[in-house]
């Protein structure tokens, strides 16, 4: 009787084991859509304190709807009082009208100090998922402040750093009847604070940032030859880089900021060469008789990506960067069409390309080993990929029809290929980079 | 020694069935599991009165209408088998009871005789004919035996049934996350990033338990800029509760999940 037991009672156990084995679901795909977000106002009490609510709202809601990451609930739709989410959201309210995340904050004016508390809720999992006390002098610029809380949040919510403090520069073009006007023109990320550097008289393209966000590099055509300036934003001076007998292209600074790379023309054939800012030392890093451009260094220095046409059509090829002019390129990019302006993503996992294929213009990702290419945006006519500071979203430019028209304007455009959203300008806009973040 | 093997015996024939009826239904296990416990205890009540036949016959003859009484009930109990598997426990409890009213007094007696003696006895019972009621219990069992094996060439067909029922358990309950999974788009992910996630739910579908797998745990503190990920899935999960379309009556096979949210960034 009692082995009986014992046998009914492993028999028993044994089934319950196979019972419990619970159904295992992988789930891949999901969907890629705005994040639905609560902002309340902030919590104020004295009339200036409401003055800067108001505005910290209107910067961060502008923030956080221009990622494309979010969207904005009308706080007209709020079921719960917003002074009190403060302190403790009823999440049942907020889930009842598709809020998953809930801004709240309290300012407070002590003296020439300026308090702000912000907190991050996640409605679904009805918790408190940032809480951040910052504390600044009364008389700092309200949108830095602004921006970085919409960074704060940013940064909680998708784990990477916010670009709402960084800066971009652009051509803008003014086309007159019998004149094309081609200046260089900086700005906030969000089209504020915008400001023209170049007057115009020359045509100016290809801005690209120094890596402190201080200086520009860019190519002007002053004397009917292209040559690579260096201009400094807050004085306004510029100096030529390297006067060199053939015409130089497509100037990009090293990720150090003391080298300048860019490549030369001469007699038909274009090569690439690296100048030294402290000694103008030059240096040549490919020698042949092909067209040999665009250079992008990889942002730990050691690789320099560029585009040739030495297999019959342009395609990416990349180098290491030590000097070793007699080192062979390898090339990583195979797909059909031609491959032209690599850029090196900031966190060093892909290289942006334009592709033109069957009069197409492409915008696409690859690895440096000539994996995982994949193209994220395409139109009419689509180039000039460059990278937000933080590697996940890219700025270029797009050339589309309205009204038979061709308009040239930037787009931003996540990597997955996802949230192209426009960015507005002053007109027409081509040729953008985008800078680094200028506070912290 | 021979009760040893014999007990052995069954207990390696039901590990078997187990393990094959395991590819096939969870609940079915369950069901089959009971209905294996009910054999093994219908055997012990047969054997018992048959100890008897040989020891004392006028008890034997006493014991009949008992007898007859549990042979009724053991239909009964077929018929409850099919109707509601889940009332199964109640009927073994039943039927222990069972073999304790039927000992007769002089069981104990019987325990105590050597092992030879219960040799003897299955000899004997071999030879001997059998009273017309035993034959009739023979019978249904074997009836019961036969029911089994057409059961079991059935199970080709059930496995594919029930696999595809699985199918579908796992295709709402995907769906249903699948669109309720906001993610973060363009984190720089590992290339085996698995949020691996235990979720348990009440008989409504909704969720009672989130449990997040030590493995994403350590991944996560490992590598924090995959918390946004964690955050997503987690939310996924709640929007998505209570989950529909689940039939209740396999509540069994969901009321217990494993989700791995596996962020593919080329797609």
């Amino acid at each position: 009787m009692i082995n009986l037991k014992l046998y009914l009672l492993l028999i028993v156990f044994l089934f319950k084991n196979l019972h419990s084995t619970p159904i295992e679901i992988d789930v891949t795909k999901g969907v890629i859509e705005p994040l639905p977000i609560a902002i309340t106002k902030f919590n104020y009490k004295s009339v200036k304190e409401k003055i800067i609510s108001s505005k910290i709202f209107e910067i961060v809601s502008n923030d956080l709807s221009n990622s494309g990451l979010f969207r904005q609930i009308a706080n007209s739709a709020f079921l719960q009082n917003e002074e009190e989410v403060f302190f403790q959201p009823l999440f049942r309210d907020w889930s009842l009208i598709d809020a998953n995340l809930i801004v709240s904050g309290k300012i407070n004016i002590d003296e020439d100090k300026l308090l702000i508390n912000i907190k991050l809720w996640d409605v679904y999992r009805e918790k408190l998922i940032l809480s951040k006390k910052i504390e600044v002098l009364n008389n700092d610029n309200l949108r830095v402040i602004a921006h970085i809380i919409s960074n704060l949040v940013y940064q909680r919510v998708t784990g990477e750093r916010g670009y709402f403090d960084t800066r971009l520069v652009y051509i803008a073009e003014e086309k007159t009847a019998n004149n094309v006007s081609k200046r260089i023109a900086i700005m906030d990320y969000d089209g504020n604070n915008h400001e023209y550097l170049t007057d115009g008289k020359d045509i100016a393209i290809t801005p690209r940032f120094s890596p402190d966000g201080k200086k520009i590099a860019y190519l002007s055509f002053s004397d009917k030859k292209p040559t690579v300036y260096l201009l400094d934003i807050n004085t306004k001076k510029e100096k030529i880089l390297g006067n060199f007998s053939g015409m130089s292209f497509a100037p990009r600074f090293s990720p150090d900021g003391e080298n300048i790379i860019f490549s030369l023309t001469k007699k038909g054939s274009s090569n690439i060469f690296i100048q030294k800012l402290y000694n103008n030392e030059i240096i040549q890093i490919t020698n042949n008789r092909h067209i040999n451009t665009s250079p992008s260094f990889s942002p730990d220095n050691k690789w320099i990506v560029f585009s040739s046409d030495r297999s019959g059509k342009q395609n990416l090829y990349i180098k290491r960067n030590n000097g070793d002019i007699s080192k062979k390129a390898k090339r990583i990019s195979y797909g059909e069409g031609s491959y032209a302006t690599p850029v090196w993503s900031p966190r060093g996992d892909y290289i942006a390309f334009t592709k033109t294929y069957r009069n197409k213009f492409f915008i696409g990702l690859i690895k440096k080993d000539g994996s995982g290419e994949r193209i994220i945006a395409t139109g009419y006519l689509t180039e000039s990929p460059s990278w937000s500071p933080n590697g996940r979203t890219l700025i270029f430019n797009k050339v589309f029809k309205l009204n038979n028209k061709l308009i040239s304007s930037i787009f931003t455009i996540d990597i997955t290929g996802n949230l192209e959203k426009k960015l507005d300008t002053k007109g027409e806009a081509s040729d953008p980079d985008w800078g680094p973040s200028i506070n912290y | 020694m021979f009760k040893f093997v014999f007990f052995s015996f069954i207990f390696h024939l039901s590990l078997l069935v187990a393990f094959k009826l395991e590819i096939i239904d969870l609940k079915k296990n369950e069901q089959q599991a009971i209905n294996v416990n009910l054999s093994l205890e219908k055997k012990i009540i047969e054997e018992k009165p048959k100890k008897k036949v040989r020891s004392d016959k006028s008890a034997r003859e006493k014991e009949k209408p008992k007898k007859k009484v549990k042979s009724d009930r053991s239909v009964k109990e077929k018929e409850k088998q099919k109707k509601d598997m889940k009332s199964l426990k109640p009927i073994i409890e039943k039927s222990k009871k069972e073999i304790k009213s039927n000992k007769p007094p002089k069981e104990k007696k019987e325990k105590s005789s050597s092992k030879d003696e219960f040799d003897d006895l299955l000899k004997d019972l071999a030879k001997k004919k059998l009273p017309l009621e035993t034959q009739d219990s023979f019978d249904k069992k074997l009836q019961k035996l036969s029911e089994q094996k057409l059961k079991n060439s059935n199970n080709l067909n059930k496995k594919i049934l029930n696999q595809n029922e699985l199918n579908n358990i796992e295709k709402l309950i995907l769906n249903q996350i699948d669109e309720n999974w906001s993610r973060p788009p363009g984190i720089k992910t590992t290339k085996d990033l698995i949020i691996k996630m235990i979720v348990r739910l009440d008989i409504n579908g909704n969720v009672i338990e989130l449990k997040i797998h030590k493995s994403t745990m350590n991944e996560i503190n490992r590598n924090n800029i995959l918390q946004p990920y964690l955050d997503s899935a987690i939310r996924a999960i709640k929007k998505a509760s209570p989950f529909e379309g689940l039939k209740k009556d396999r509540y069994n096979k969901w009321k217990e999940l494993i989700i791995n949210f596996k962020p593919i960034e080329a797609r």
